[in-house]
C-alpha cells in the first residue's frame, strides 16, 4: 500500500517538475521516486497484509516480482538520460508516465479481485499506449501506438467478457471464492468454461503468446527504442505474475480443462517466435520475436502449476529482463551511430573498436540463448525442471529443442559483432547509460553464478 | 433494489445473455472488418457497453451489488481509454490527413 501511494506520488510530482523544464532534477528525481518504493516495496518481505477491503493482497509473491518490475523500471530510466538528450520537453512527462504504468503493475501483481485485476491491467496499458506513440512526428511511432491502443483495447473487452462470465457462474469477482464455487460445485455451467477462454485469449494477447502475438513486432519495432525496453520487460514480468496468481489460485483444480488449451499455445509459441526470428533482418524485430519465444517458455512455468514454478517464473523474467535492458542500450547506442540503421549489418565489426559494447551485447544475448554461466541458462533450467516435475515431458523436450533453435539467431549477432568486418567508429559511451548496461550484466553473470539466492525466495 | 431485481429475474437470464453475446460479437466482427479508425473505436465502445450490460443482468439475477460496482469502474476505464484512443487518432490524422487504418502499413517483417 505504501510503496503504491509512493509511486503515484512521484509519478504526479514529475508532472509538476515538467513546468519548470529543467533536465537536471527529472532523472535525479525519478530515480529517487523508484529507489524510495523499491525501500517501501522490500520493507513488506515476510509482512503480509491486505488492502482495498481484501482486494489486494501484498505478499512475498507480489514483493518480489514489484521489487524485479522496480528495478528494471530503474534501469531504464537510467537510460533515458541519453536518450532523451536532445528532445527538450516532454521528458519528465514520460518518465512520469512509466511510473503510472509501474502502478498498474504493482496492482496485477498483488491483485486477489477481478475487479482489482482489469483495474491494474488498464492503469498498466493506457500509459503505455501513450508512451508508444511519443515521438509525435514519427508515421512509424504513430502506426505502433495505434496498433497497440487497438490490439490493447481489444483484448480488454475480450478479458472483460471472461471476467463477467466467470462472475455470472459463480457470482463472486474474490479468487478465493471463486476457487471455492470450482471446489463444491459438480456440474460447473458452460459459461464458466467459456469465461476461462476468454480470460485465457485476454491474457495471451497481453503477454504475446501465440496465436495472438501477431501486434508484437509492429509495436516493438515502431516504438521508439527506450519504450520498447520498458515495454518488453515491465509489462512482461506484471503479465506473468497475475497470470500465474489467476491460474494457480482461483483456476487451480479446473486445470484439465484449460492445461491442453495452453499446450498447443506454448507449441504454437515456441514453433512460430523461434523460426520468425530465424528470418529476421532487423534487430529489434528479432528481439521482438525473441521476447515472444520467452513467452512461449514462461507460459511452460504456469503450465506446470507447482511449487517450483512461482519460482522459475520469478528468476526467469528477472533473467530475461535483466538481458533485455542491456541489448535494447547496446542496440541505442549502435542505431545512433549508424544513421538509424538496425539491421544485422551495423552489428559488424563491433568488438574491434568497442570491446565494451559488444562484451555488454554477448553477455545479454548470451543470457537470452540460455548458455550456461549467464542468468538466462539457470531461468530455462528451472522452468524445464518444474515443467518435468508435473510430468510434461514431449512439452519440454519440444521447448528444448526450440531453445536450441534460438541459439542460431543470437550467434548471427554475435557472428555479427565479432567475426565480420564493418567501419565501425569508436562509440562514446555516457556514463549514467554505461552504469546501467553495466550493472545489468553484471547482475545477469552473477544470477547465473549463484542462481539459489535468487530462486530460493520463492 | 429488491424489488427491481425480482422485475429483472422474470426475464430469464439467458435472454440477456444471448442479447449482450450479440452485441458483443458486432462489436467484434467491427473492429476486424471496418477500415475507419473512429468506427473501430465505436465498435470497441460496444464491446465494453455489452459487457456492462451483461454485468449488470447478471448483478441483478444474483442480488449481488458487485458486479454493478465493476460497472462504474468498466465506464470510467473506457472513459479514459477513449480519450487515449481520440488523441492518438488525432495525432495520426495530423500526420497522415487521413484516419484510413490500410494506411498502417509501414512495420512490415
Amino acid at each position: 500500500m505504501a510503496a503504491l501511494i509512493s509511486i503515484a506520488v512521484f509519478g504526479i510530482a514529475l508532472l509538476y517538475i515538467e513546468l519548470t523544464n529543467s533536465k537536471k532534477i527529472q532523472l535525479p528525481l525519478a530515480v529517487v521516486g523508484l529507489l524510495v518504493t523499491l525501500g517501501l516495496t522490500v520493507m513488506q518481505w515476510n509482512h503480509p497484509s491486505s488492502s482495498f477491503n481484501n482486494m489486494a493482497v501484498t505478499d512475498n509473491y507480489s514483493v518480489a516480482f514489484n521489487a524485479s518490475i522496480l528495478l528494471s523500471t530503474m534501469f531504464v530510466v537510467l537510460l533515458s538520460a541519453y536518450y532523451y538528450e536532445d528532445v527538450k520537453q516532454h521528458v519528465a512527462e514520460i518518465m512520469a508516465l512509466m511510473l503510472f504504468t509501474v502502478f498498474g503493475a504493482f496492482l496485477i501483481t498483488s491483485f486477489s479481485n477481478m475487479i482489482m485485476l482489469f483495474l491494474g491491467i488498464e492503469t498498466l496499458s493506457i500509459p503505455l499506449y501513450v508512451l508508444a506513440g511519443s515521438k509525435k512526428f514519427s508515421l512509424r511511432s504513430n502506426e505502433a501506438s495505434f496498433k497497440y491502443f487497438l490490439m490493447g483495447a481489444f483484448a480488454s473487452a475480450i478479458l472483460l467478457l471472461g471476467i463477467t462470465l466467470v462472475y455470472g457462474a459463480s457470482a463472486t469477482f474474490q479468487l478465493s471464492a471463486i476457487s471455492d464455487y470450482v471446489n463444491n460445485t459438480k456440474q460447473l455451467p458452460g459459461i464458466f468454461y467459456m469465461g476461462i477462454i476468454l480470460i485465457l485469449v485476454g491474457f495471451s494477447f497481453k503477454v504475446a503468446a501465440a496465436p495472438f502475438h501477431f501486434w508484437t513486432p509492429d509495436v516493438y519495432e515502431g516504438s521508439p527504442t527506450l519504450i520498447t525496453a520498458f515495454m518488453a520487460t515491465v509489462v512482461k514480468i506484471a503479465g506473468f505474475a497475475a497470470f500465474y496468481r489467476l491460474f494457480s489460485s482461483a483456476f487451480s483444480s479446473i486445470a484439465t480443462f484449460w492445461e491442453p488449451l495452453l499446450w498447443g499455445m506454448i507449441i504454437l509459441t515456441l514453433l512460430i517466435s523461434n523460426f520468425a526470428a530465424l528470418l529476421q533482418k532487423g534487430v529489434k524485430r528479432l528481439l521482438a520475436y525473441s521476447s515472444i519465444s520467452h513467452a512461449g517458455f514462461l507460459l511452460l512455468g504456469i503450465i506446470a502449476l507447482n511449487k517450483l514454478s512461482a519460482g522459475g517464473i520469478f528468476y526467469y523474467t528477472l533473467a530475461y529482463s535483466l538481458a533485455t535492458i542491456p541489448a535494447f542500450g547496446v542496440l541505442i547506442l549502435v542505431k545512433n551511430h549508424r544513421n538509424s540503421d538496425d539491421s544485422i549489418d551495423a552489428f559488424n565489426g563491433l568488438a574491434k573498436k568497442n570491446p565494451l559494447l559488444a562484451i555488454v551485447m554477448s553477455v545479454a544475448l548470451l543470457s537470452m540463448a540460455g548458455i550456461p554461466i549467464t542468468a538466462g541458462f539457470f531461468a530455462k533450467y528451472y522452468i524445464f525442471v518444474a515443467a518435468i516435475d508435473s510430468g510434461y515431458i514431449l512439452l519440454t523436450i519440444f521447448a528444448v529443442l526450440a531453445a536450441v533453435l534460438g541459439v542460431f539467431y543470437y550467434f548471427r549477432l554475435l557472428n555479427a559483432m565479432f567475426l565480420k568486418e564493418g567501419e565501425a567508429e569508436k562509440i562514446k559511451i555516457p556514463v549514467v547509460f554505461g552504469i546501467s548496461l553495466l550493472i545489468t550484466t553484471i547482475l545477469t553473470l552473477a544470477m547465473g553464478v549463484f542462481p539459489d539466492y535468487i530462486i530460493k525466495l520463492l | 433494489m429488491g424489488q427491481i431485481t425480482s422485475a429483472i429475474q422474470l426475464i430469464p437470464i439467458e435472454h440477456y445473455m444471448i442479447l449482450c453475446l450479440t452485441l458483443f460479437s458486432i462489436g467484434v466482427m467491427g473492429v476486424l472488418f471496418r477500415r475507419n479508425a473512429i468506427v473501430i473505436l465505436m465498435c470497441i465502445e460496444l464491446m465494453l457497453n455489452s459487457v456492462n450490460l451483461l454485468l449488470a443482468a447478471f448483478s441483478a439475477y444474483h442480488a449481488d451489488a458487485g458486479g454493478q460496482i465493476f460497472v462504474f469502474f468498466i465506464m470510467v476505464v473506457a472513459a479514459a481509454e477513449v480519450a487515449v484512443g481520440l488523441s492518438i487518432l488525432v495525432m495520426m490524422k495530423r500526420n497522415n490527413n487521413s484516419v484510413d487504418i490500410n494506411l498502417l502499413s509501414r512495420l512490415k517483417g
